[in-house]
């Protein structure tokens, strides 16, 4: 059974069929907002949430996308409500890890250069993290990205330049060495 | 680092970035979707629904009786508020309804962060309690979207305390050390607990 039988399916209310959906698509879905979130039990609400979302919303998928990247963009919708809601919970521990970014700058230096990378991928702001793991790492384009995020493909664009930017100018003292 | 390196490098973090160490389990988050996803909203009220609605009568109630009440006892004449030369106990039964509503909250708030504050054995395996905490972040939100304006020291107060109870709503069974640090750090760096009961000492209603 393809995608669109179940969907047809899950739509008539078939929970076997929107079962074998979620079994299909879960694995992948959980993995990107895993990368977007980077813990696992926040991970697996926002999973949960996707699918939710997507079984209520099943008539407004038209099948112009695959189902994969309309589930996607359900995904990451959902991580960037989660994101809103929780921005001002941490936003003390950004402040901290900030501190500390600035008390770093000035260090010896890392010689793992893609350990430095993670870390200042994971020091960047949302808006700018979230594009760059979405094409550079999950292989997006800017079209899914652009429909993922509600914003113009060049929108994203600009967002992965500024982002690619500073990490550039983040790792430069990195390559001096 | 070039740009050729910064893509170069961020191509290899496909396998190393933020791959989750366990599979999801799978079957138990089936059975939450598919509890939510699949209820006739029509037959059963939602979770949402479920959770907020008795507190929003309770709040619509309490704003009625505010409204009512004055004209009942005394009238036109009756002071909507109390004066500075009421008694406090006078105070106290003429405060408008919605503080009897947020100091009772206040109050259950407090006793449950000080209960928190107070578990022996901190960042081991303990029980809390996550959905008193959701409930009263429900109530939180209700007082922060009240139409009446909130004194503004109340709101910075309201605000502080969603991000505490948002934290302690989301505590699992059996808390992590670093959850339960986040949830320390912020009650001693808003200095929640002392503004609360600052905030209560100071309130009419929560007067004998």
């Amino acid at each position: 059974m393809d995608d669109t039988e179940l969907i047809t399916g899950a739509r008539a209310g078939d929970r076997t069929a929107a079962r074998r959906l979620y079994d299909r698509h879960a694995p992948r879905v959980y993995r990107l907002i895993f990368r977007l979130v980077g813990e696992e039990e926040l991970a697996r609400e926002y999973t949960q949430d996707t699918f939710v979302k997507a079984f209520q919303r099943l008539a407004q998928y038209r099948g112009e996308s695959a189902f994969s990247t309309w589930l996607h963009s359900v995904a990451v919708s959902s991580v960037m409500t989660g994101f809103r809601r929780l921005k001002r919970i941490r936003s003390r521990e950004a402040e901290l890890e900030e501190a500390s970014a600035v008390a770093d700058s000035g260090g010896s230096g890392d010689p793992l250069l893609r350990q430095r990378l993670e870390t200042e991928l994971e020091r960047l702001p949302e808006r700018l993290r979230v594009p760059v793991v979405l094409h550079d790492i999950e292989g997006f384009t800017h079209r899914e990205i652009g429909e993922m995020l509600d914003i113009p493909q060049g929108t994203s664009k600009a967002r992965l330049f500024e982002a690619r930017t500073r990490l550039r100018e983040a790792l430069a003292g990195v390559v001096a060495e | 680092m070039n740009e050729q390196e910064i893509e170069r490098g961020l191509a290899e973090l496909k396998e190393t970035w933020r791959v989750p160490g366990t599979p999801p389990p799978l079957d138990r988050m089936w059975e939450s979707i598919e509890q939510e996803a699949f209820t006739t909203p029509g037959q059963f009220p939602s979770r949402w629904t479920r959770n907020l609605l008795p507190l929003a009568a309770m709040l619509v109630l309490g704003f009625g009786i505010g409204q009512i009440a004055p004209r009942l006892g005394g009238g036109d004449a009756a002071p909507m508020r109390p004066t500075l030369a009421d008694s406090p106990m006078q105070a106290a039964t003429e405060a408008p309804p919605f503080v009897g509503v947020a100091t009772d909250y206040l109050e259950r708030v407090t006793a449950l962060l000080v209960t928190l504050a107070s578990e022996p054995g901190r960042g081991q395996p303990a029980q809390y309690s996550a959905s008193q905490a959701q409930d009263l972040l429900a109530t939180t939100r209700l007082l922060m979207d009240t139409p009446d304006p909130v004194e503004p020291r109340l709101r910075v107060l309201l605000e502080d305390l969603e991000l505490v109870l948002a934290q302690i709503a989301r505590l699992p069974a059996r808390p992590s050390a670093p959850d339960v640090y986040l949830i320390d750090q912020a009650l001693d760096q808003r200095e929640v607990i002392p503004r609360l009961r600052v905030y209560l000492a100071e309130t009419p209603t929560s007067q004998p």
